[in-house]
């Protein structure tokens, strides 16, 4: 009788550790690690398509998003891999009314990859430069100077801008931003200081290289798997750490 | 048929889909970005192009299975098909889909094919008797699928598709969880995992039960299991009520399945028929079913229960989530949230919830509370641009002016303690409690105010008191209540001739300043020295430039300035400010649209169309009766010596032609009297003065008629009053203020408060007192007794007959007060918390209690406009209003005020008066702000109620012609349910109305009053919801910085606040 009491206690209580053992692992390893990838931008501009084919190296078909995605992928290039380990990377969903998310995210980022849609860029330059506005005066990416690589997807389309094209455009539309956002009208509670920063340097044209952190253009086309350089990118981002 | 089908992860990654047609656009998008995105999933259908989509989720795996068909066919079965296929695939896939770490070819066209075709022929032979076992039964596999979409009918013709499905399904899913879990390539966390499979050696015993009963058509090794409890089911599926759970829990061998599924066939076939008489019956028998499982469960296994638990593995089902979003909902509403809304909204949760895992150490309700975060997130967080700059920004590039467009319902409450009377717009009198819509109130342009909505609420009520000029009663409201004052005092300039030390004399200019910015009157002061050596050599011409700088001040509180001003705000001003206000009421109130009917009794009664005078002379005769007569005879009373009544009242009978016999009579006191008795004439049978008594309704009982409060000033009520007063009234004069005493016998003290009444509504002070010690014009003291008091500027105008108290009319003091509305002075006191009864009304809001004092509510247009100002923007106001009386000079108010308090901004109105075309005048606007190049044309149209179909049409007229560049919708923040039939019926119109091939909608809303709420902000969310569009600002305050940016996280915030 006394045994058995005891097995069943000694039980308990190696149960009960294991499981405070169990959250704090969990909560440390959420913490401490930062080598998560973010794919953000905006709804339709390839995410989650750039997500499967990199995961996967396939092509699917693919919706809006309602949820993250996510998953450690082991990057590779023409089968050669290019890290040690997977790398964890979060498809968060691009709808304006998702794409809060993101910020949860940013604690544990090593990088984000912007997705824009080149061949639709000119229509949805505002949309985009408030979404990357909204990252760039993000105060953790600001306090980390996490690296951005704006990726311009569907490169292959007849319509589709060179990513020189759509760096300007955003620059101007940011150097338009920066005017509205800092005068636009105070919070309805002003004891709480938020997050819309100056981008750039005052008195001067907003340029991408003005920021803190690294940001770079590159040219991608996820249908045609022309999708190398932001592997390179990743790679060299995550190695660089 | 179907057009396709299409099986997704929330993830956004299309798992398995089929397509039937050519699909052209993508509906699949559509339908996740405008309704499940918008937490609208407890709706059922969605509609997109010519597609209708159906849905359904399986929370458990992330999954959303989606089916569209085209809208014009009436597809019932879809429900049926999304249930069965959830169910197939979800149990065949199951592990392929829970290995999220590659892509996987899902196998699934024929099996779908096959549960289509069963679905499709069994909908095409309709709900007839089906005796025979199918045809094409192949496989195992197959048949089981007919049955799980058998049973599955029957459950979603009853009740709501998902979920009985779901909460069963859900055990099943556990169980297979666990089973399979070890073996599965690491998606878990560490930790959990490992307790999963140690937990699973214990399971199947204990849970294979469960597993029977839920899982109906994959089974593969099934058969072996047969346990106790389902032969019990068995048993009891003749049972009418248990055959939901029995029918899948099933034998072991094909040839009794076989059979059983015959049975049931029929079975259910019958239940079809009769489905409707037996609708809540089912749904109780599901749920009881349901019960029974997880009463087993626990008392089974509290152990694992408790594992469950601590693991994080429990499943959330229908069950428990009943209760906690009743109590959701129950706080939501609460909150102010549209009850409608807030039972849309947990359905919403429930659905996304359903199947789900608890987290480690979760209870069910943080869980929902979570999710409740999570969706609320959704909804308040805009899916366009507010930035309002940038869209400016880029019609400037576009050299065009921005255009927005303000509309809304009309006004916002005032609110009264109860027993405050309000002035009908018939002339009688109200109780602010006893108010409804619909009643018509009088306003102070003399037109009627219909009550567009009531309130009541409790806070921490003021009492006005008037001083003794003002009216005789006190009012109560509440501390937002708006008091509309005249302010009195002007700018003066003051001689400080005495030298102080090191000061030399100078003239002082003291003038009123209304801060338009915090809407706040203070008191400034300029100096001008004057003196050798001084800015002014000499004491006049000091004094000329304190006068000429006079005029200049900007923003001059001047006497006859009218401050409309919150009471808590009024009490923050300084006192001498506070002694500068005084209430006013207008001189008359004239009731135009309802007067005429004394003229038409006169006009039955002489059987000519009387003249003024002739209804003057009526209406005195009236009067002297109503004093004096005698009850239920035609017949006056007037004391011998009033030799000039009795002289008048021989010549307004000649007038009339009413004959009358005068008898001297004494009375009980020995005085004598004169009785003048009318009588009918010769050539008519009918007494005319008795007759017009009758016709009054006041033979018997001597009132003041009601009718005569509405009547024509001038030619009724004033020579009514004057008749009464003739033989009633005394006139006393106190230092040069002239008022009359009217005091009747003892037993008709009835009469006192009527005839206060009507001398107030004819344009005078007036106030029933009992009087102490009043003093006649010759010095006679008369006793105390209950009396009215009658004063008032323009007592002259009242056509007494008696010389001796008639006012002179030129009397220097009322000559100068002449044509004046009256004002009085008054104190506010802090009666402490009271319960106050609010109304609103439309037109322009100026409301009359009582005793006329008027009262009103501004606007917040204007707040956005002094925001574009500081941006620098030319702003053009577009005066729209052309219905409400005084919008365009309250407009012209705010721009002058705006002009004054920019440094070099530019606004401008743009009016053309009223009742014109409110669209004509945007649009001339509209060119005019190009032409002149204005940044920014706001528009302000008039507040409509949503059901006011003529004005509606109107709204949708302006908008349609003017194609604005934003229609923004100012809404208050205290409406509840309301809100959301304010916005719907605004977008129906906007596009019903239209006629236009893309109409237009509302694409924001500013909120107003945001500070009066605390944290019922509910009405935030319910506006948010209807439209899907954001709340661009929430007004704060009466000032022109009182303008906010709405705050996501703080509205949710205060909505799951405790």
């Amino acid at each position: 009788m006394d045994n058995s009491t005891f097995t069943l206690i000694t039980w308990i209580i190696l149960t009960i550790l294991a499981i405070i053992i169990a959250i704090i692992f969990n909560v440390l390893k959420n913490r401490s690690r930062k080598d998560t990838f973010l794919i953000l931008g905006l709804a339709d501009s390839g995410k989650t398509s750039f997500f499967i084919k990199l995961r996967d190296g396939k092509q699917v078909q693919t919706h809006t998003s309602m949820k993250e995605n996510e998953g450690y992928i082991n990057l590779e290039n023409n089968g050669i891999p290019l890290t040690k380990v997977p790398i964890h990377f979060v498809d968060v969903p691009g709808h304006e009314k998702l794409r809060f998310k993101f910020s949860d995210f940013i604690p544990i980022t090593r990088g984000i990859i912007f997705l824009v849609d080149s061949s639709t860029c000119v229509k949805n330059v505002r949309s985009i430069a408030e979404y990357l506005y909204d990252i760039f005066s993000n105060k953790d990416v600001i306090k980390h100077n996490i690296p951005t690589l704006i990726a311009c997807n569907k490169s292959d389309m007849i319509t589709a801008l060179p990513p020189e094209r759509i760096q300007t455009m955003l620059e101007n539309e940011i150097n338009k931003l920066r005017n509205t956002r800092t005068s636009a009208l105070d919070n309805q509670d002003s004891s709480i200081t938020d997050n819309i920063e100056f981008l750039g340097y005052e008195n001067e044209k907003f340029k991408f290289e003005h920021l803190e952190n690294e940001t770079h253009f590159e040219k991608c086309s996820v249908d045609k798997n022309e999708i190398a350089e932001i592997k390179n990118w990743i790679a060299e981002v995550y190695g660089g750490r | 048929m179907l057009d396709f089908f299409t099986i997704l992860t929330k993830g956004g990654i299309v798992l398995w889909s089929k397509t039937f047609t050519r699909i052209t656009s993508s509906p699949v998008d559509s339908l996740i970005k405008d309704v499940l995105i918008e937490e609208r999933a407890g709706e059922n259908s969605y509609i997109k192009d010519s597609y209708c989509l159906k849905w359904t989720f399986a929370n458990e795996l992330d999954l959303i299975f989606v089916a569209a068909y085209q809208k014009i066919l009436q597809l019932a079965y879809i429900e049926e098909l999304l249930a069965t296929v959830k169910k197939f695939f979800c149990d065949k896939f199951a592990n392929l889909i829970r290995d999220t770490s590659r892509i996987h070819k899902f196998a699934f066209d024929d099996d779908f094919d096959t549960i289509l075709n069963n679905i499709e022929e069994k909908d095409s032979k309709g709900h007839g008797k089906l005796s025979k076992p199918r045809p094409f039964e192949k496989t195992k596999k197959f048949k089981e699928t007919v049955e799980g979409s058998k049973k599955l009918s029957v459950d979603d013709i009853s009740k709501p598709p998902t979920n009985p499905i779901i909460s069963e399904d859900e055990i099943a899913r556990n169980i297979e969880d666990l089973r399979l879990r070890s073996g599965k390539s690491s998606r878990g966390r560490g930790g959990r995992k490992q307790s999963g499979s140690t937990k699973r050696s214990n399971e199947p015993n204990v849970s294979s039960d469960d597993k029977k009963q839920t899982r109906k058509k994959t089974m593969r090794v099934w058969d072996d299991k047969l346990s106790k409890e389902v032969m019990e089911s068995l048993d009891y599926s003749g049972d009418k009520g248990d055959n939901d759970n029995s029918s899948a829990v099933n034998p072991q061998d094909l040839v009794d399945r076989n059979q059983l599924g015959q049975f049931q066939d029929g079975y259910y076939e019958v239940q079809d028929l009769g489905e409707n008489d037996d609708e809540d019956e089912f749904e109780e028998d599901d749920y009881d079913g349901t019960n029974d499982v997880s009463t087993q469960n626990n008392g089974g296994s509290s152990i694992l229960s408790f594992f469950k638990n601590i693991t994080g593995q429990k499943e959330i089902t229908e069950q428990d989530l009943a209760p906690v979003l009743a109590k959701m909902k129950e706080h939501l509403i609460k909150k102010n949230v549209a009850a409608d809304i807030a039972a849309h909204l947990c359905d919403s949760v429930a659905r996304n919830l359903v199947g789900q895992k608890i987290g480690s150490f979760k209870s069910i309700q943080s869980t929902v509370k979570q999710s409740m975060e999570v969706s609320l997130k959704r909804i308040l967080t805009p899916k366009t641009s507010v930035d309002l700059l940038r869209d400016i920004a880029q019609a400037q590039s576009e050299s065009r002016p921005y255009t927005v467009c303000f509309i809304g319902v009309n006004g916002v409450g005032k609110c009264f303690a109860k027993g405050t009377k309000v002035l009908m717009y018939d002339g009688t009198y109200q109780n602010v409690e006893e108010l409804n819509v619909g009643n018509q109130i009088m306003g102070d342009d003399d037109t009627s105010r219909t009550i567009q909505s009531t309130t009541k609420g409790e806070g921490i009520m003021y009492r006005i008191i008037p001083n003794d000029k003002g009216p005789a009663k006190f009012f109560e409201c509440n501390n937002q209540h708006i008091l509309v004052l005249k302010f009195s005092a002007g700018p003066f300039v003051r001689n400080e001739e005495i030298p102080i030390v090191n000061r030399s004399p100078r003239i002082r200019l003291f003038w009123y300043e209304y801060d338009t910015k915090n809407n706040m009157i203070v008191k400034k002061n300029d100096s001008f020295y004057y003196g050798p050596g001084k800015d002014y050599p000499k004491k006049g011409i000091a004094r000329r430039a304190a006068i000429r700088e006079m005029a200049r001040k900007p923003n001059l509180a001047a006497s006859d300035f009218i401050w409309e001003v919150p009471i808590k705000d009024f009490l923050t001003a300084s006192d001498e400010v506070q002694r500068n206000c005084l209430m006013y009421k207008p001189n008359k109130v004239i009731f135009k649209s309802v007067q005429g009917r004394f003229r038409i009794i006169l006009n039955e009664i002489l059987g000519v169309n009387p003249t003024d005078s002739q209804i003057s002379a009526a209406s005195w005769l009236v009067g002297v009766w109503i004093n004096s007569g005698i009850v239920n005879l035609p017949t006056i009373c007037v004391n011998e010596n009033e030799n000039e009544i009795l002289k008048v009242i021989a010549k307004y009978s000649e007038m009339l032609n009413w004959r009358y016999i005068k008898e001297s009579y004494k009375t009980m006191t020995d005085d004598s009297e004169w009785r003048i008795s009318f009588m009918c004439n010769d050539d008519d049978i009918e007494n005319g003065f008795l007759r017009l008594l009758q016709k009054l309704d006041i033979l018997d009982t001597k009132k003041v008629p009601p009718v005569i409060m509405i009547e024509e000033l001038d030619q009724v009520r004033l020579p009514l009053l004057a008749g009464i007063l003739d033989i009633g009234g005394h006139l006393l004069e106190e230092s040069g203020n002239y008022k009359y005493v009217y005091e009747p016998s003892q037993e008709r003290c009835d009469l006192v408060e009527q005839v206060c009444n009507l001398a107030n509504l004819s344009g005078f002070y007036s106030k029933s007192d009992f009087a102490s010690t009043k003093k006649c014009q010759d010095n006679i003291t008369i006793p105390s007794s209950y009396c009215t008091i009658i004063s008032g500027n323009d007592l002259d105008k009242l056509p007494l007959v008696v010389s001796h108290k008639r006012v002179c009319k030129n009397h220097e003091h009322n000559l100068k007060l002449i044509n004046r509305d009256m004002v009085w002075r008054f104190k506010v006191v802090n009666v402490g918390l009271g319960s106050y009864y609010g109304f609103k009304v439309d037109k322009n809001e100026r409301v009359l209690l009582a005793d006329l004092t008027v009262s009103h509510n501004s606007t917040n247009l204007s707040k956005t406009c002094f925001w574009l100002l500081q941006n620098g923007l030319k702003v053009l106001i577009a005066a729209c209003d052309t219905f409400r009386s005084g919008a365009v000079e309250q407009l012209r108010v705010h721009v002058r005020n705006l002009n004054a308090l920019g440094q070099n901004s530019t606004v401008e109105l743009y009016e053309r008066g009223y009742g014109k075309d409110a669209a004509g005048i945007a649009k001339d606007a509209i060119s005019y702000a190009k032409l002149n190049k204005f940044d920014v044309v706001l528009i302000d149209t008039a507040g409509r109620m949503q059901d006011n179909e003529p004005l509606m049409r109107a709204l949708a007229k302006l908008v349609s012609t003017n194609n604005p560049d934003k229609i923004i919708f100012v809404g208050e923040a205290l409406v509840g349910n309301e809100a959301v039939d304010q916005l719907t019926k605004f977008n129906q119109a906007l596009k019903d109305f239209s006629g236009l091939q893309n109409p237009r909608h509302i694409d924001g809303m500013i909120l107003t009053k945001f500070d009066t709420i605390d944290d019922k902000v509910g009405a935030a969310l319910s506006m948010t919801y209807t439209t899907g569009q954001p709340i661009l600002f929430v007004g704060t305050g009466q000032t022109y910085t009182d303008l906010k940016n709405m705050k996501v996280g703080h509205i949710i915030h205060a909505l799951l606040k405790e």
